[in-house]
């Protein structure tokens, strides 16, 4: 039996970079054929839906038809991406485990992951004690986001292990800095970062954006997808389809002609 | 594929080896060939190439991202133009890591530019090592520059071998304390110099045309790396 696959985005609180983090995993699966959905809770006028218009669905998830947009739609061969916005992701866990979400994820039906995207003060860990409690099933990153900072983070490695080690099979993940001017030039240019990266415009037209800066995001996606390919990010969706194997090529090729049309 | 042009970045991570008048001679050299030419003085401290070649040398700065942006835009903008970097060594290890984060020589070659760094050698171990450091940084052609007027050393020429075995370093011959007080003076030209019509031949006028033939017969390796890098892409 294949299982779909839910990812989870979230903060609890805002300005940590939750969306560029959402942003660069849609762009990890496309690279990888792997088709992706988004929700962004961000309602009414959600960031990642000017990002990746196309794939994304600005929901409010505290909602019941809007959950039932989400979860009774889920299936194998698409990941499921939700951008939870700053403040809901415990409310958001919470409501997962309401409708029996996470008990299917612990029965094993549905692949959970989490990205708890952590901002660079140690108060911000203590969400990561509320949170722990939902995921002891799924996948937990802790997303240490640099991509705006100038500075290292101050971690007090004490507090830290104290807070990281209440959650099993946890693992961080570390966002680098983007220099800020390619980041503003992406911003403004509202695109994927790949999209940017390649030069283009959202339409698809060629676009005129600074090789340079080019440059540092190219090098900095890099970075980012070197790091969920550390942390084998590929293998939450591929567990999924590894039961059904004629299943699996199907998809696969569905995935490649998908990417081929883009 | 033919190379449109090219882009020469002379350097050395140490200070008075020789950068600027190598980069001197080298924008002259390609402008007497009437080739168009920019060089742009990296230089933090002084601006020295600037002085000596005013109407082709552009500033430029890397410390910021618009100056990064204003100098790597512009060398791989479309263009026949040949562009000379005279590489500080205040700046020489950031420009590198900058090249290498942002992609430059791989862009460079896509659009048809050739990337050749001249390193000028010198007896120093940090040299050595940079020079080994840079070999790695493909696809960018390294040149090493042995200039005579550094060392009268045995042979530290050594740490720094071409990568394409065989094939020599750019040599540029001693010049007399003399003639270096000539050639460093305010708005010396060294085309303009050999152009001048006289009835004497100098020892200047020897050492300024052996400089140009050195620069000659790199541009003639260059062109048969190219050529043979091509006809080994051709065979099935």
């Amino acid at each position: 039996m294949s299982k779909p696959t839910v990812i989870i985005v979230g903060a609890d609180k805002g300005g940590v970079g939750k969306t560029t983090v959402s942003r660069t995993i849609l762009d990890y699966f496309t690279g990888r054929n792997v088709q992706i959905r988004a929700f962004d809770t961000e309602s009414p006028k959600g960031t990642l839906k000017r990002f990746h218009p196309e794939i994304t669905e600005v929901v409010d998830v505290t909602q019941v038809p809007d959950q039932m947009k989400i979860f009774d739609t889920l299936s194998d061969s698409t990941v499921t991406l939700i951008d939870v916005r700053a403040g809901l992701l415990s409310t958001t866990l919470a409501a997962l485990r309401d409708i029996g979400f996470l008990e299917s994820a612990k029965r094993g039906q549905i692949q959970l992951a989490v990205f708890h995207v952590v901002g660079p003060s140690i108060a911000s860990l203590n969400e990561i004690a509320d949170i722990a409690p939902f995921v002891a099933d799924g996948k937990y990153y802790l997303v240490k986001n640099f991509i705006n900072e100038t500075s290292f983070f101050d971690w007090d490695e004490t507090t830290y292990n104290s807070y990281f080690k209440k959650i099993k099979d946890a693992v961080d993940i570390t966002v680098p800095k983007l220099n800020e001017m390619a980041y503003e030039q992406v911003e403004l240019a509202s695109v994927p970062f790949v999209t940017f990266i390649a030069n283009k415009a959202q339409n698809g037209d060629p676009a005129n954006y600074s090789f340079v800066l080019r440059g540092y995001v190219r090098h900095w996606l890099g970075n980012v997808w070197g790091e969920f390919d550390r942390v084998k990010l590929m293998d939450v969706v591929s567990s999924t389809k590894s039961s059904g194997s004629g299943d699996r090529g199907g998809n696969q090729r569905a995935a490649a002609a998908e990417a081929e049309k883009t | 594929m033919a190379r449109l042009t090219s882009i020469f970045i002379v350097c050395s991570p140490r200070q008075r080896v020789g950068k600027t008048l190598v980069a001197r001679a080298l924008t002259e050299f390609i402008l007497a060939n009437g080739k168009s030419a920019v060089a742009f003085d990296l230089n933090p401290n002084n601006t020295a190439l600037t002085n000596f070649l005013p109407r082709y040398t552009a500033p430029a700065d890397i410390e910021t991202t618009r100056g990064q942006m204003a100098l790597f835009d512009e060398l791989i903008a479309p263009g026949e133009v040949v562009k000379i970097i005279d590489l500080g060594d205040e700046v020489f290890s950031r420009f590198f890591t900058l090249i290498q984060t942002i992609g430059v020589a791989d862009e460079a070659i896509r659009r048809g530019i050739d990337v050749v760094t001249l390193f000028i050698g010198d007896p120093d171990e940090r040299s050595a090592q940079s020079y080994q450091d840079l070999r790695g940084i493909r696809p960018m052609a390294l040149v090493p520059v042995h200039n005579e007027q550094i060392a009268n050393m045995r042979d530290y020429m050594a740490a720094f071998p071409n990568p394409i075995a065989g094939e020599p370093p750019v040599r540029i011959p001693v010049l007399s304390p003399f003639l270096k007080s000539v050639v460093d003076k305010p708005g010396f030209s060294f085309d303009d110099y050999l152009e001048r019509p006289t009835h004497t031949r100098t020892e200047l006028h020897e050492w300024i045309e052996r400089v140009f033939v050195e620069f000659r017969e790199l541009e003639l390796r260059l062109l048969m790396r190219e050529l043979k890098l091509s006809l080994t892409l051709r065979q099935p």
